[in-house]
């Protein structure tokens, strides 16, 4: 299981994954170019892959007004 | 896992240009686009006094740090000012992230607001039947302040947060809506019109959001997630969709269309900005004619409202 917290919707989700992060985004509903993600708590490129025991944080790209 | 040119980890690929990039290569890099931003576009000089406009999201606040460094490189006055607009569950959550943030770093702070300006919160204004989308109003509300309380602080330059999506989007709504007027009005620098006016400067315009974004969570920037409850209109939903649709599947897209602009430029403000811009005979500031658009907006809110 990958932890999937998402940063914005105070959500803490559990997904059956194993596979790039550029993969994992759309399952969560972001993309490449709405996300900016730490994996176990640092930023790291998005071809990286995640699985078991991992934690993902996805931090909004939102227009900030 | 990649490797940066300078032989640390790689955190970051950018896409558009091919590089692998670790923590201090990435930040360096955004922090010299910005720099060169200013340089080369002259955007500061020597003693200008820089008001920079803060909400308290990522943009605005990453704008004020790197004010704030470059001023360990040549002499210029920094202040901040917020808006406040009146959205409730908005404002009020990234209000604080602005106090701490011009506390920290030591930048004066100034704060107005809609209410204390128009009578109105942008909340109270929304509620009126038969309106306008709520970021006409703010649009032209904020304008209206932003240019006024620079003035009234003394500030010779207001610098924006915005970004490279933000401009992306403006230019191709305004190509989509095909509003000439405005196509002149996007570029680096805004030209000096109107002795009331103080010239508006745009240093992150060349930086990707998503870059901003990082670059913020690298530095230890904290802003607010929060996005105004008001800022999902349709027409620039569509259309960042579909840039970032396009970014995705071909890097560079946004760029491109930024320069491309960059490149028209001279030619729309020539053609399109008038040379002379009015001034408003009720309130006194630039205007396209002789009621200013804010003053327009006021007399047909207060006759809606009744009061
Ligand atoms: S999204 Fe619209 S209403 Fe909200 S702050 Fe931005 S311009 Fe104002
Ligand atoms: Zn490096
Ligand atoms: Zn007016």
């Amino acid at each position: 299981m990958v932890k999937v917290v998402l940063m914005r919707e105070k959500q803490t989700l559990e997904v059956d994954y194993e596979g790039t992060i550029i993969d994992l985004l759309p399952l969560v509903g972001y993309s490449l170019e709405t996300a900016v993600v730490l994996k176990n708590g640092s930023p790291v490129e998005e071809e990286e892959t995640v699985g078991e025991a991992d934690e993902v944080r996805v931090i909004p790209v939102v227009s900030g007004g | 896992m990649q490797q940066c040119s300078c032989g640390h980890r790689a955190i970051y690929f950018r896409r558009y240009s091919g590089q692998h990039l670790c923590k201090r290569c990435f930040s360096r890099s955004i922090f010299k686009k910005f720099k060169d931003t200013i340089r080369i576009n002259k955007l500061i000089e020597r003693d200008d006094h820089v008001v920079c406009g803060v909400s308290g999201g990522k943009d605005s606040l990453v704008l004020l740090h790197m004010l704030k460094d470059l001023q360990s490189k040549f002499q210029f006055e920094l202040s901040a000012l917020v808006i406040d607009e009146g959205i409730a569950g908005y404002r009020d959550v990234s209000l604080p992230y602005v106090h701490r943030a011009c506390k920290q770093l030591g930048v004066p702070l100034h704060t107005r607001s809609f209410k204390e300006a128009y009578g109105y919160t942008l909340d109270e204004v929304t509620q009126i039947e038969d309106r306008l989308g709520a970021c006409s109003y703010c649009g032209v509300f904020r304008r209206n302040i932003l240019n006024q309380a620079s003035r009234e602080i003394g500030g010779t330059k207001l610098a924006l947060g915005h970004n490279l999506d933000d401009e992306s989007q403006v230019i191709l709504m305004n190509m989509l809506r095909g509003d000439m007027g405005r196509f002149g009005r996007t570029g680096t620098f805004y030209k000096d019109v109107h002795p009331k006016f103080i010239p508006r400067i745009k240093p992150l315009r060349e930086i990707p959001e998503k870059e901003l974004v990082l670059y913020a969570v690298i530095s230890g920037i904290e802003f607010d997630f929060e996005e105004c409850p008001y800022a999902h209109e349709a027409f620039r939903d569509d259309v960042r969709d579909f840039l970032n649709d396009m970014e995705q599947k071909r890097p560079g897209t946004k760029h491109t269309l930024l320069k491309t602009y960059d490149k028209l430029f001279p030619i729309f403000n020539e053609q399109f900005t008038p040379e002379s811009i009015a001034t408003c005979k009720r309130c006194g500031e630039p205007s396209i004619s002789t009621l200013c658009k804010k003053c327009e907006m006021i007399d047909d809110i207060k006759k809606k409202k009744g009061y």
